[in-house]
């Protein structure tokens, strides 16, 4: 019996973390467990869903959980790059005034970019830096970002009134896009008992800054065989009309396929995964697992995609039914 | 504790036991693998052997080579064809082992193990570095396979041969089936026995155009003709002839040979016809060779209406009515013959007319014509053979000629006349081949080949010929039977002549692939150039 005082497993401390925050989230296990999974491997996350399915309840969450900083940037079409990386200003202090360096939102662990493809595509690239650097470079100096530092990015579908659709290098720095479903009747009525009473459910704090930084040093110690590597490259590959692996069928619907960082993306993640099942080594469900999520914004559709009415995952669907693993690869 | 077997209770780290339950699970891959190979290639080998049975069955589709194989009739040894087919897909994959990764995958797949076993193989075989984690997965892998009893049992459900037994069963079963049970062979039908492929309508064209050059015209010989025959109406026979009848008697022979040539032309445009009204009837469409016979043929006709007919005939051909071509050249044929053979015998009457003996005929197989009438019955007998000094002919036959109980290349029976060989003929070929008596032309087919014929023991090939008055008339020496170094005593082209219509009937009776009575007929050919 594990006393307080012991140390949990990393598949203790994730599972844990897990639960407390399905103590606020009705249902969503799915995408509870790929948010955990993105701050394990040290990646951001892009939640799109309409408005009112519990996205920013679910970051807010989060941060109570883990106990990191947390802000919030809302986007709007006028905000200013200034406003989330932060400025430098005029400050009066005893020995005169000077120029002081002024953090801006994206200077905490948790930062949640609330609609962001309403601001405009100007705004949104103030956090390419920021993403991928983990750093924010303002009048020439470099200022590095809290450690471990995570975005999640909400966004109403494309479709919506008054949205910009995020630049290609932007979407691409998400380690992956998740798809915020609508509620169950049942757990719907759950939502309501739990919000419109007197007593509102809180969660406490799981686990530490520390903790989650272990974690994602644990997750890049998980083993993967050549073989696995191999498949999940010939699997990025596949997504590229122009190659070899490409199927056929899907030749004419893909504009562009996904980039190395989607490799990498789905690598990591999947040792985040393999960690949260309690294992040492990549396993191959874990790819198949994790290649939606990774994989739906890193697929552009062509004309005739678009217009046939394909989707993005259903083009991952027919690239992991084509593209078959091979152990003897490796 | 990890232990590689109970016979060898010694403890081995992780990454032996990984290796020694690898290695164990590689052979059973490639036992089971081999083994799925060699009923896959036996059950293919087996449909081989099946078609090939099949094909052997009803033999006149192969090309000429196999018709050999099928005439043979059905070998035994083609149940071989399964057996090395399945050996050697066995062997295809036994001297093979399967790739360790790949091994590790299975039993990973086996034992539900998420591919652990395959990393940690990964690990051990490609020497990355050993942390922590590492050795710990190792571990890990281990305990999955450190029960060898458990580990042996789940191996047999690794991979398994197929169980579909009915159908290896079947598989097996069939060549045997078929062998065994299969009627016999289809035997060759009689159109098979005519050659018609477009070499052979080029061939016979050739022969035709030949022989028109060589033929000269005769329109103007029957009243030379009257004219020689007159003169030479009063010979006496006790006396001594005068330089006059001996050139008349010259002249005579002259156009007696022209005759026959003609004859010889007429009866090569029949077999032309014959061969093309054939390939009609088959309904083959007219090749560049068809229409240069067919030019060859209009020049032999001298007949208007002949030539009408041809035209037709032609004409029906290229528009793809192969019924009325065919019909068309038949009628022709006939006609052909009929004319060829009058022309012989006018030639034999007059030669017989003129006092002609011995050379004065036309040589054996020579106007004898078909052995069938040109409506396809058998014909009646041969002209020679009878009548009294007709022709070389006449030498082996009945009435004044030697008798051909010479040496070598005569006949071996004795009393073998050309009346009974005209009997042969009579029955014709087509009735033979259906003919429940078989064993008389077997017999005579053997004999052709028998060593004393060729008379290889005795080297020296000897053939007693007529005698004139100042000895042998002919010393001839023959090319391709027996010893040439001593010319024979007789007439070197009756004997191969005599042969070699005697090889042709035996081996038109005898049921050979039309492919290779090219190969006979070119060999007596090349006789009949070096004569």
């Amino acid at each position: 019996m594990s006393t307080p005082t012991e140390k949990l497993s990393p598949a203790d401390q994730i599972k844990r973390l897990k639960e407390e925050l399905a103590r606020m989230i009705v249902g969503q296990q799915t995408l509870l467990e790929e948010v955990v999974l993105a701050l394990v491997a040290g990646g951001h996350v892009l939640l799109e869903g309409v408005p009112g399915l519990g996205k920013t309840v679910l970051v807010k969450t989060l941060a109570d959980c883990s106990g990191l900083t947390f802000s919030r940037v809302q986007f709007t079409p006028d905000l200013m790059p200034a406003d989330i990386t932060g400025a430098i200003i005029l400050e009066e202090t005893e020995s005169g005034r000077e120029f002081r360096f002024r953090k801006g939102p994206v200077f905490h662990s948790l930062v949640l970019a609330d609609e962001i493809n309403r601001a405009t595509p100007k705004t949104q690239s103030a956090l390419l830096e920021a993403m991928q650097e983990f750093q924010v470079t303002v009048g020439g100096e470099a200022h590095s970002l809290p450690k471990p530092f995570f975005v999640l990015a909400t966004q109403n579908p494309i479709e919506m009134e008054g949205t910009y659709p995020l630049p290609e290098a932007q979407t691409d720095r998400f380690l992956m896009k998740l798809s915020v479903e609508r509620p169950q009747p049942e757990e719907l009525s759950e939502i309501l008992k739990r919000t419109t009473g007197l007593k509102v459910p809180e969660v406490g704090k799981v686990v530490s800054c520390e903790d989650i930084l272990e974690l994602q040093a644990e997750a890049k110690k998980v083993l993967a065989a050549d073989a696995l590597v191999d498949y999940v490259a010939r699997l990025v590959c596949a997504t590229h009309p122009e190659s070899e692996d490409c199927p056929t069928s899907l030749r004419t619907y893909i504009r562009y396929g996904s980039s190395p960082r989607g490799a990498q993306a789905l690598l990591k993640l999947g040792k985040a995964r393999a960690l949260t099942r309690g294992r040492d080594h990549l396993a191959l469900e874990d790819i198949h697992a994790l290649a939606k999520p990774v994989f739906r914004h890193r697929i552009h559709l062509s004309f005739e995609g678009e217009t046939e009415g394909v989707t993005s995952d259903s083009i991952v669907d027919t690239i992991l039914k084509e593209v078959t693993f091979d152990a003897q690869m490796a | 504790m990890n232990v590689l077997s109970k016979h060898s209770p010694v403890p081995r780290s992780a990454e032996s036991l990984i290796l020694t339950r690898l290695f164990a699970a590689q052979r059973r891959l490639r036992f089971v693998r081999s083994c799925r190979a060699a009923l896959f290639w036996f059950a293919l080998g087996s449909a081989g052997a099946s078609i090939l049975l099949l094909l052997v069955w009803n033999w006149n589709y192969l090309p000429g080579p196999w018709q050999w194989l099928a005439s043979a009739g059905r070998p035994r040894e083609i149940l071989w064809l399964p057996l090395l087919t399945g050996l050697g897909g066995f062997a295809s994959h036994w001297f093979v082992l399967p790739n360790p990764r790949q091994s590790a995958y299975r039993i990973d797949r086996l034992l539900d193990s998420h591919e652990r076993l395959l990393t940690a193989v990964d690990w051990i075989l490609s020497e990355k570095p050993r942390t922590e984690t590492s050795e710990r997965l190792l571990g890990q892998a281990s305990v999955l396979v450190s029960d060898e009893a458990a580990f042996a049992k789940q191996l047999r459900k690794l991979e398994k041969i197929s169980s579909r037994r009915w159908s290896l069963l079947l598989t097996i079963a069939l060549p045997v089936l078929l062998l065994v049970y299969l009627p016999a062979n289809v035997p060759l039908p009689p159109s098979a026995s005519v050659w018609l492929g477009e070499s052979q309508v080029d061939k016979l064209t050739e022969d035709l155009l030949q022989e028109l050059e060589e033929a000269q015209d005769l329109s103007k010989m029957d009243e030379k003709l009257e004219k020689l025959l007159k003169e030479l109406e009063n010979i006496d026979p006790n006396k001594e002839l005068t330089e006059e009848q001996k050139d008349a008697q010259r002249d005579l022979q002259r156009m007696v040979d022209q005759m026959n040539q003609q004859a010889e032309a007429q009866e090569k445009a029949r077999e032309l016809l014959e061969t093309l009204a054939q390939r009609a009837r088959e309904g083959q469409t007219m090749s560049e060779e068809d229409k240069k016979a067919l030019e060859a043929l209009r020049k032999q006709l001298s007949d208007r209406r002949q030539q009408n007919e041809l035209e037709q005939a032609r004409q029906d051909w290229e528009k793809g009515d192969f019924k009325e071509a065919a019909e068309g050249l038949e009628s022709l044929q006939k006609e052909m013959g009929e004319s060829s053979q009058s022309l012989s015998q006018k030639a034999q009457e007059k030669a017989s007319e003129g006092g002609l003996e011995g050379e004065g005929g036309q040589e054996f197989n020579e106007g004898q014509g078909d052995q069938f009438n040109p409506d396809g019955t058998p014909k009646n007998g041969s002209a020679q053979g009878k009548g009294k000094g007709q022709g070389k002919s006449v030498a082996v036959g009945e009435g004044e000629g030697s008798e051909a109980e010479g040496e070598g290349l005569t006949m071996p029976g004795k009393g073998t006349t050309l009346e009974e060989e005209g009997a042969h003929n009579a029955q014709g070929i087509q009735s033979l081949r259906r003919s429940d008596k078989q064993s008389d032309w077997m017999e005579e087919y053997k004999n052709l080949h028998a060593p004393e014929r060729a008379d290889y023991q005795k080297g020296q090939t000897r053939v007693k010929g007529q005698m004139g008055d100042d000895g042998p008339r002919f010393k001839t020496s023959k090319e391709g039977l027996g010893d040439v170094t001593e010319p024979s005593d007789r007439q070197g082209s009756g004997g191969v002549l005599q042969y070699q219509q005697e090889a042709e009937n035996a081996i038109l009776r005898e049921e050979v692939p039309a492919d290779y009575r090219d190969n006979v007929r070119s060999y007596f050919e090349a006789l009949d150039r070096g004569r």
